[in-house]
């Protein structure tokens, strides 16, 4: 195979030899904010008066050929356009700083060529800001679940289906390292704290052959790095979580630092009104926080190291003392979360050549454990349990990128994780023998390249081949993956696309649909697990109009996938449970098939997007639905998302948005039956019930689902400190529509369970929905602190309060311990 | 042969340690056909997905088990021994 694209290769370099004959140059760098130093994400280089043009990668970086004595023009949205001043006459690196445009929102950019990305959703802090939602801060899953392609299963839920996948098909990069656990509020907000993002792009399909390991979808977040021109800072406060970021230069020379952190508002609450009511018998407690940190160092403008931290968890706790002389008390706790080290250097070793080299270390647990004692006269027993299913992850990666001739990029590397799952492992004070706990090693190796090769101006054809290896205890697998990515120019601003990858999967989530806790367990492929593996066939349509005004893309896809593993039927849960690899459902099939289409408004007075898709999707178990094909349990046949933001003046600016989808799919009763009871009643007799007889799995869809969201928010002035300050004000679900969660049959409408065969009245069996989400006004509020040299003095006032302050957060931090 | 069970109630007076009562027991055996055994089993993934229950963990729609063809139903069998009354505070 690889020899295939070798020859491929060269046959591509033969057909457009001619154009390299001109005396080349390759000019390199990064392009950075002037004003912070962030790097800017798919930043426009283009080789003056000609269409010949790239983007910035994901690190800020670019190389590009020209021809001796061009200039570049570098142009990037929303920031002022660069010339090379000089005249270029030899290999140079160069790092372009732009300055943000204040003025030019009104005005048309003129960028001469942009280079169109196909399957792939972008969303920046800019945009997420523009879209309103329901805690009145922006939401990083939540604003890319209205992107086309991309769904989730519940109302309010930031688990992420892309092109009819799982939730756990998507690999979620942070900084290009790899987090488990993604979700708080059992799904109803992403772990991503919206302070800390720079960029995110999600790939639905065409993988470039660096990334691997998930089915369905790479969600690549990139972290900012700290303003580099002072300390700034920012606090926020919501109906959910406050939170803070912290970012400036450090005292070696050119490093910044950035700190943000989150927590839940809602946990001390809850404990104390917990505590007032039931009796003062027993306290709840619920809550998150997450803490993300990053320093970045430049010792010249060719390396650039980074060191990244984040941790975050989410926790349940429940306390319960009976009478107060009884001596009994009972504590039930449960934590859920991640934690991520990384370090990473990106190198620019040659103006051909470019390097990043991380090291990783990633954990995920879910630790459950409940505490018994009872001390009094009479008697004393303890008992304690104790259940922990954890993940972790030591990864190496190595990524380089050779500029090898003017229309030739390669991009190759290495990746190696070391993965130790143990998804079962539990304790019982009271067992004589501990069950042993079962933990398999797994190595996953993965060795990359990709060749992009420019033809015919500025059409471009990306041929990719992915090795990957993997082994565990007792199985050990080789899967080879050939990536394929065609552009075609056809005209100016339009491109086509058609695109075919292969990827593999060598770990399953077990995934608890609706709970709040015990939520994710990661089950590593084995013999009786077999990986999962997934073809897609992409082609697409990207066009521009009015210099860049206007984007719309179509891509159509259809996607097949095997080997899937799921819960039997019936179990939802794996905890303590010995023989847990009995209760996983393996060998599945889906397929999935649909249109993707989105319309973008990107510059003038104001902006949003249109996004449309219609998908079938369907799945295939050899137990389930006795091995029947079904519809997919969260398929959505038409997903319709409007966005609209206006900015009414330098102040003030209204946002809208409003979601229209078929409903999800449920199973219908076609009829009911009387059975004998298995038990006999108080007369010690069998009795008859009335049960439902179910016609085919997912065979009815529930009633549509619509929703309007209005959001205004007014930026001004402390009065104090004249810093920068946002109010916002937010409605989710305007009209008030009722929208169903899902659908269930009773007989009793005040919403409780009602079972005929428990006795009473007899009632008939109706349809009910569940809705949660009525119309939720919010408002929330930022303040944006700027530690200017002339404030000194009044750090100094400040100091004071510092250390209480400090040891107030701690205490309100560690509150659960 | 030994079981263990907790049926009945518990009641604290004052602070005292708890009392437990606990309730009369009639054990019964059944021998059933391999239908009996499938329905039963499959009864409780049925009453599992009859009621979805919001944050806790839910499954879908699952039908009873059926052995008619052309219908819905059981046909199966067992027989049963049952035991005389057992007090356990004896």
């Amino acid at each position: 195979m690889r020899t295939h694209i070798i020859k491929l290769t060269l046959i591509f370099i033969i057909l457009t030899s001619p154009l390299i004959a001109q005396q080349q140059i390759r000019i390199s760098g990064s392009v950075k904010d002037k004003l912070s130093g962030e790097n800017l994400i798919g930043a426009n280089i283009v080789e003056q008066g000609t269409i010949h043009g790239i983007s910035s990668d994901y690190n800020g970086y670019f190389s590009i050929a020209v021809n001796a004595g061009s200039s570049l023009q570098i142009s990037y949205l929303g920031y002022k356009n660069y010339l090379t001043a000089f005249d270029l006459k030899k290999d140079t690196i160069i790092n372009v700083f732009l300055s943000p445009d204040t003025e030019q929102l009104d005005e048309v950019i003129v960028s001469a060529s942009r280079t169109p990305r196909f399957n792939i959703a972008t969303i920046n802090y800019q945009q997420m800001t523009q879209i309103p939602s329901i805690g009145g801060k922006p939401d990083v899953i939540k604003s890319l679940q209205l992107m086309p392609g991309i769904s989730y299963q519940n109302e309010g839920s930031s688990l992420m289906l892309v092109r009819g996948g799982d939730p756990g098909q998507n690999l979620y990069l942070f900084d290009n390292v790899p987090l488990i656990y993604v979700n708080h509020l059992g799904g109803f907000m992403s772990v991503f704290n919206p302070d800390i993002i720079n960029n995110i792009d999600v790939y639905k399909g065409g993988f470039p052959a660096r990334y691997g390991g998930k089915l369905s979808s790479v969600v690549d977040i990139t972290q900012r790095e700290g303003n580099n021109s002072g300390l700034k800072g920012s606090l926020g406060i919501g109906i959910t979580d406050a939170s803070f970021t912290l970012e400036g230069p450090l005292k070696i020379e050119n490093s910044t630092f950035i700190i943000t952190g989150r927590k839940t508002m809602i946990d001390p609450l809850m404990a104390f009104a917990s505590s007032l009511s039931g009796g003062s018998n027993y306290i709840v407690s619920y809550g998150f926080h997450d803490i993300n940190g990053k320093f970045t160092w430049k010792p010249d403008n060719k390396n650039s190291f980074s060191l990244n931290v984040y941790q975050g968890d989410d926790y349940l706790n429940y306390w319960s003392r009976s009478g107060t002389n009884s001596g009994e008390k009972y504590r039930l706790s449960n934590v859920w979360g991640n934690w991520l080290v990384s370090a990473r250097l990106n190198s620019i070793v040659s103006p051909k050549l470019y390097a990043s080299n991380k090291i990783s270390f990633t954990r995920y647990r879910l630790k459950e454990s409940m505490k018994y004692t009872l001390t009094n006269a009479a008697d004393t027993s303890k008992l304690r349990i104790r259940y922990i299913s954890a993940v972790q992850d030591l990864s190496y990666r190595s990524d380089w990128k050779y500029n090898a001739l003017k229309n030739w990029t390669m991009d190759f590397g290495l990746h190696t994780s070391l993965l130790r799952f143990s998804p079962n492992d539990s304790y019982i004070s009271t067992r004589t023998t501990q069950q042993t706990s079962d933990i398999s090693n797994s190595l996953e190796t993965a060795l990359y390249t990709d060749n992009k090769i420019t033809f015919l101006r500025n059409s471009t054809a990306t041929l990719g081949l992915r090795f990957v290896n993997y082994i565990t205890n007792d199985y050990m697998r080789f899967s080879l993956e050939p990536r394929i990515n065609i552009n075609l120019s056809v005209a100016k601003n339009h491109v086509l696309n058609a695109s075919y990858m292969r990827v593999s999967q060598f770990s399953h989530l077990a995934f608890t649909t609706g709970s709040i806790m015990n939520n994710e367990v990661w089950i590593p492929a084995g013999k009786k697990v077999p990986a999962a593996k997934s073809d897609q066939y992409t082609f697409g349509w990207n066009g521009d109009y009015r210099n860049d005004m206007f984007s719309s893309e179509i891509n159509l896809y259809y996607k097949n996938m095997s080997d899937l593993s799921t819960f039997r039927e019936g179990y939802t849960n794996l905890m303590g449970d010995e023989t847990w690899a009995t209760k996983i459902e393996s060998g599945g099939k889906g397929e999935s098939v649909g249109a993707e289409f989105l319309v973008r408004k990107n510059s003038g007075k104001w902006t949003g997007f249109v996004s449309y898709s219609r998908t079938r999707t369907t799945r295939q178990y050899p137990n389930i639905n006795n091995g029947v094909k079904y519809i997919f349990d969260y398929n959505r046949p038409n997903s319709l998302s409007l966005n609209i933001s206006y900015k009414l003046n330098e102040k003030l600016s209204f946002n809208l948005l409003w979601v229209y989808q078929t409903g999800l799919p449920f199973t219908p009763a076609i009829g009911r039956y009387y059975v004998p009871s298995l038990e006999n009643n108080f007369e010690g007799n069998s009795y008859y019930y009335e049960a439902l007889i179910y016609g085919e799995r997912n065979s009815s869809e529930m009633r549509d689902y619509h929703r309007l969201d209005i959001g205004l928010s007014y930026s001004t002035l402390t009065k104090k400190r004249k810093n920068k300050a946002i109010w916002n004000f937010s409605v989710y679900n305007v009209y008030n529509r009722h929208n169903p969660v899902y659908y269930y049959y009773n007989s009793n409408n005040t919403g409780e369970i009602f079972l005929s065969e428990w006795g009473g009245e007899y009632a008939p069996l109706s349809l009910y929905q569940l809705s949660l989400f009525p119309i939720i006004p919010t408002l929330s509020y930022k303040v944006f602190f700027d530690f200017k040299p002339h404030e000194i003095k009044s750090v100094s006032t400040r100091e004071k309060d510092r250390v209480p302050f400090k040891q107030k957060f701690g205490n309100w931090i560690n509150q659960n311990n | 042969m030994t079981i263990n069970y907790f049926t009945g109630s518990a009641s604290s007076m004052n602070g005292e340690p708890m009392h437990t009562d606990l309730y009369p027991v009639i054990l019964e055996l059944r021998s059933v056909s391999q239908n009996y055994y499938r329905f039963v089993k499959q009864k409780y993934l049925y009453e599992l997905g009859r009621y979805p229950e919001f944050m806790a963990a839910s499954t879908t729609a699952f039908p009873l088990y059926s052995n008619i063809n052309g219908g819905y139903g059981i046909f199966a069998g067992y027989s049963l021994v049952k035991s005389d009354t057992i007090y356990p505070g004896n």
